[in-house]
């Protein structure tokens, strides 16, 4: 699902998939709670045969039809101000991406319900099939497809109804084949129904509409398909992304170009990664095919470095630096590409040395300089969506290690879109002058060169000073781009070839600098209008830019409408976070307002520990998933890295709670909120000390810090499950609040770390299992 | 016999009048209309050149709409006129009209003809409009229109914008009515030095800067005018481009 939502949508949105499935079994407690505390007989009724094969058809008829019901419908959420039906249709995307859940849910709250002795093993059954259904898509995303994919992993739980020990019947004799599948009669439907949806699915041509994920309209690919003698030539997937070639003679793409350049662009064709992200390939063959580069806004770099040098281009899609690269006299060009098939594709048309690693991990491993480190990530089609995306190619501990690896007269090369209100200008001075500063530069911004043109800026960090600027005004004033930063030797250098009202971009960067001189800079991050604060590898969200307490000042600076405020990635953070709070509160509280509160309803404290258990292990989880996202480069691996190492280890300790008794819940939530506490002091400097090993060694490392954790986060849950409740009404209710409570902490997350950091993940995962804690001391004494 | 021709006389007689009065009070009402777009839509927002101002109150808009949607043709919107197109808001017509600062005697280039509504404003502000569709369809009935409604300045050409109009170039003035994420270079080729191009600037599916180049000896200058929504620049017939059916 997070591969299908970073195709139709944006990555942005992947922190939903945690929730939507924890909605889902949470639902299930709910409505499990309600019946058991009517009828009293759900618990037995488990024994009965066929029960549990009949929901897993019930699971997997609603995840074919929800897929199906989910892709046919107009969900725009952009559009939501002028057409209020949206609302309908993100209520509706929730509940029927959450709805096949339920009935997995059922099926684990049942077992709970009905074998409170065995929590434990049934918690290691449920965390290590979670995690294999986690880490399957690193594997088959590639030869199926997503949609391929999600539609065999949906029938594939039909082949278990003929093997789920629910299933084994008591035969005083050995029964007739006929007597025999008579009596598992729902298990051979269920079965063969599996077979049949099996061969359909795989049979079906990997670009047929039924089975393919459709982008987003706002996305380039869909846009590029607009026009006419465009077409897909090729696609290719893998958990980092599906990759599609596409040609058409309309793609004239050359970003930060001047408009001095009057010749025809060299033939060429685009990839998109997921749809939006893409990689121009232009033809190296075309007569003098990269003079266009010689034009372009990020050329000004080349002039400032030594010819011949060596030169590092670290990109997240893009094509500008390759041919920037090739049309200038550099040499030993090495290329560090987000994606592994679009480093594969740079290898194979260029023929220069591409990987795909994480631009850290590869900066770490290598003592190598380079006279051009050249940057480039223009971000998403949408402004806005980038908000809840950790990118560390911008924070300050990044241009640290960018400087580190320049040689004595290198340069550091950034372009990126240029945004009116200022901002990502501002953030990325900032970061680069802190970084600066904190490596004892003394007047970083006599380092720091910014131009611009109409739609790009490019900002150059040179570390030789004083350097030849006039070199870079030449460029500026034959190219008809404008000075930013340093101040202007001629007026006629800024905001005059791109002319805005008011030269918007050197004031803010005057003031930016001149509040760096003063030691002022708190007092100016404070009151700009959007947030600008520097990024470091505690925060690394660099698209984040909205102020909740500017709000208004921000609806008003981008004229006053609803539908620019919509852009930003954080409000639908928030429009999710309150349907989900509505949810949590219905599952939470509809069932006291239906059964009364006692004697069906566990205890507060009981519902307390439940509550944060569920949040702790969710924060922990998420904090994992978001650092990891910078050493395995991409987010749904570490996704599934992250998800896949995390349940496994939790699962060994759903065994290991097995052996422990009741008397162990002090001892643990205690030693759980320490070990999550201690993170502060070793998990950063562990992370830098492995950043150094070689690079499988570095990904095992990270990897196994995680196991510890893991095992301990997966002991409470059984173990309360097995002495705090005591009838199956209570468990069934303890699942619910368990359950609603990560659906909170799982959007809670996404806004906690972009405001205040990744770390804070872990703070408030220490006071959730502190409260756990004090709460289980509680409930012990009030259940028995 | 007689009298029954009388009668039939009388009665086309009186069905003409009627019609008449009807046509006139039509385009009184059209009038009326126009002349409340040009005060409260176009002057009421800052645009006061005279000409221009002239222009928008001479040129019929409700002749450039379809006919079921006429009645709204002064609204302060753009209005569907087909193919997937548009006719601009009237204020954008005339904001991109009064940032070509033309003087009466220029050849102007128009990319994307569509309702054919801006070409005509273009034809009572310069001497010669060239104009070009890419679609046929909106190519025959905005050239027709033209054509009927006497725009005699006003050539039409079916093609593919993007590579501008060379058999004519160079031109004084060049204005792109569709959203395009870069400046055709051919079209800055084609323009005269001093001349200026106006266009949707940005991305072709979400909105865009208008914005105002300057052609001089050794520069370009890009001034930001205001934030629109234009319908993207696209193509079907690369470098095939023919004559249209306008006469001079």
């Amino acid at each position: 699902m997070t591969r299908v939502l970073a195709i139709s949508q944006w990555h942005h949105l992947s922190f939903m998939v945690i929730s939507i499935a924890m909605f889902g079994m949470a639902a299930s407690g709910t409505y499990l709670g309600l019946v058991e505390s009517r009828s009293g007989q759900l618990a037995k009724q488990s024994q009965q045969p066929n029960r549990i094969d009949f929901l897993i058809i019930a699971y997997v008829a609603c995840a074919v039809g929800c897929f199906y019901g989910v892709k046919s419908l107009p969900l725009d959420y952009y559009k939501l101000p002028l057409q209020p039906i949206q609302a309908l249709y993100i209520l509706f995307t929730y509940l029927s991406l959450a709805a096949p859940f339920f009935f997995a849910g059922w099926i684990i709250s049942q077992a709970y319900m009905a074998r409170p002795e065995q929590s434990g093993l049934i918690y290691f059954a449920s965390m290590a099939g979670s995690a294999l259904g986690a880490v399957i898509p690193i594997v088959f995303v590639g030869p199926l497809g997503e949609g391929k994919l999600l539609l065999v992993l949906t029938c594939l739980p039909l082949m278990t109804c003929l093997i789920m020990p629910f299933g084994k019947r008591q035969h005083p004799t050995k029964p007739s084949l006929m007597e025999h599948i008579s009596n598992k009669r729902i298990s051979w439907i269920g079965f063969i129904l599996g077979c049949f949806g099996l061969i359909v699915v795989l049979g079906t041509h990997p670009d047929h509409h039924t089975i393919t994920i459709p982008t987003s309209d706002y996305k380039g690919l869909h846009q590029l398909l607009q026009y006419p003698d465009t077409q897909v030539i090729e696609s290719a997937n893998s958990i980092t992304g599906r990759v599609d070639t596409v040609k058409s003679p309309y793609l004239r793409y050359s970003p930060g170009m001047s408009l001095k350049f009057d010749r025809r662009l060299p033939p060429q064709f685009a990839l998109f990664k997921d749809g939006d992200n893409r990689l121009i390939c232009y033809d190296p063959t075309a007569p003098d095919a990269f003079l266009f580069a010689t034009y372009s806004i990020a050329y000004a770099g080349y002039l400032s470095a030594p010819e011949y040098g060596s030169t590092l281009i670290i990109q997240n899609g893009g094509g500008s630096a390759v041919a920037c690269a090739l049309s200038s006299r550099k040499r030993q060009v090495t290329v560090i590409e987000n994606s592994p098939l679009f480093a594969k594709q740079i290898d194979r048309h260029y023929d220069i040395p591409s990987v795909s690693i994480s631009p850290q991990l590869f900066l770490a491993s290598t003592s190598n300089k380079f006279d051009i480190i050249h940057l480039e990530n223009w971000g998403p089609s949408l402004p806005g969506t980038g908000a809840l995306t950790v990118d560390p190619m911008f924070t300050t501990d990044a241009f640290k290690s960018y400087w580190a690896h320049l040689s004595e007269s290198g340069v550091l090369i950034l372009t990126r879109k240029l945004i009116l209100p200022p901002s990502n200008m501002i953030r990325i001075a900032a970061n680069a002058y802190l970084a600066l500063q904190t490596v004892q530069v003394t007047k970083p911004e006599k380092h720091i060169v910014i131009l611009r043109n109409w739609d790009t800026f490019a900002l150059l960090v040179i570390k030789k000073s004083p350097h030849n600027i006039d070199a870079i005004t030449d460029f500026i004033t034959d190219k008809n781009f404008d000075l930013v930063w340093p101040r202007a030797p001629r007026p006629d250098l800024v905001n005059q070839f791109n002319r805005f009202e008011k030269p918007f971009y050197a004031d803010s960067m005057r003031s930016l600098f001149n509040a760096f001189s003063h030691d002022t800079q708190k007092s100016f991050f404070q009151q700009y209008a959007l947030d600008v604060w520097p990024q470091t590898a505690n925060r690394p969200f660099p698209d984040k830019y909205f102020k909740w307490t500017k709000a208004k000042k921000i609806h008003q600076m981008t004229g006053s409408r609803l539908y620019s405020l919509l852009l930003s990635g954080e409000i639908i953070v928030v429009v999710v976070f309150l349907e989900a709070v509505l949810i949590a509160l219905m599952l939470l509280f509809g069932p006291i307002w239906i059964v009364g509160r006692k004697p069906h309803m566990p205890a507060y404290t009981t519902t307390i520990s439940f509550a944060c258990l569920g949040a702790g292990f969710m924060l922990v989880e998420l904090f994992f998933i978001y650092y990891y996202t910078m050493i395995y480069n991409h987010p749904v691996v570490s996704f599934s890295i992250v998800l896949g190492v995390i349940l496994v280890s939790s699962s060994l300790g759903g065994l290991i709670s097995q052996r422990l008794t009741d008397r162990s819940f002090l001892w643990l939530t205690g030693s759980i909120a320490m070990l999550v506490l201690s993170m502060f002091l070793w998990f950063k400097p562990l992370i830098a000390m492995a950043m150094h090993l070689p690079i499988s060694i570095c990904m095992a490392t990270v990897s196994l810090v995680m196991v510890p954790v893991g095992i301990v986060l997966g002991i409470p849950f059984p173990l309360a499950m097995r002495y705090l409740v005591d009838s199956p009404t209570h468990r069934a209710f303890a699942w619910a609040v368990n359950g609603s409570a990560s659906v909170l902490a799982a959007i809670a997350s996404a806004q906690i770390a972009i405001t205040w950091g990744l770390t804070s993940l872990l703070g408030c995962a220490v006071v959730a299992y502190a409260v756990a804690g004090v709460a289980l001391i509680g409930s012990r004494g009030k259940e028995a | 016999m007689k009298s029954a021709t009388i009668y039939l006389l009388f009665f086309t007689l009186y069905i003409s009048i009627i019609e008449c009065a009807a046509a006139q009070t039509d385009n009184s009402i059209y009038t009326q209309n126009r002349m409340q777009m040009v005060a409260q839509q176009i002057k009421a927002r800052g645009i006061t050149d005279p000409k221009v101002l002239r222009v928008m109150e001479m040129v019929p808009r409700h002749a450039f709409v379809p006919e079921k949607i006429r009645a709204r043709a002064y609204i302060d919107r753009p209005l569907p006129i087909g193919e997937g197109q548009t006719i601009s808001q009237p204020y954008i017509v005339a904001l991109m009209s009064a940032g070509l600062k033309l003087t009466g005697t220029e050849t102007v280039l128009e990319i994307g003809t569509g309702s054919g509504y801006q070409a005509a404003v273009l034809s009572g502000l310069c001497a010669r409009v060239i104009t070009m569709e890419i679609k046929p369809k909106l190519f025959q009935t905005a050239s027709q229109r033209l054509k009927n409604l006497a725009y005699g300045n006003v050539s039409c050409y079916l093609g593919d914008g993007y590579f501008g109009y060379p058999q004519q170039a160079p031109y004084d003035a060049i204005m792109i009515t569709a959203a395009v994420d870069h400046i055709p270079p051919d079209l800055l080729k084609q323009l005269k030095v001093g001349g200026r191009l106006v266009l949707p600037l940005g991305n072709p599916f979400s909105y865009q800067h208008l914005v105002l180049v300057t052609k001089q000896a050794q520069r370009y200058s890009v001034q930001q005018i205001t934030g629109v929504l234009f319908v993207p620049m696209t193509g079907h017939a690369l470098h095939q481009t023919k004559k249209g059916s306008i006469p001079n």
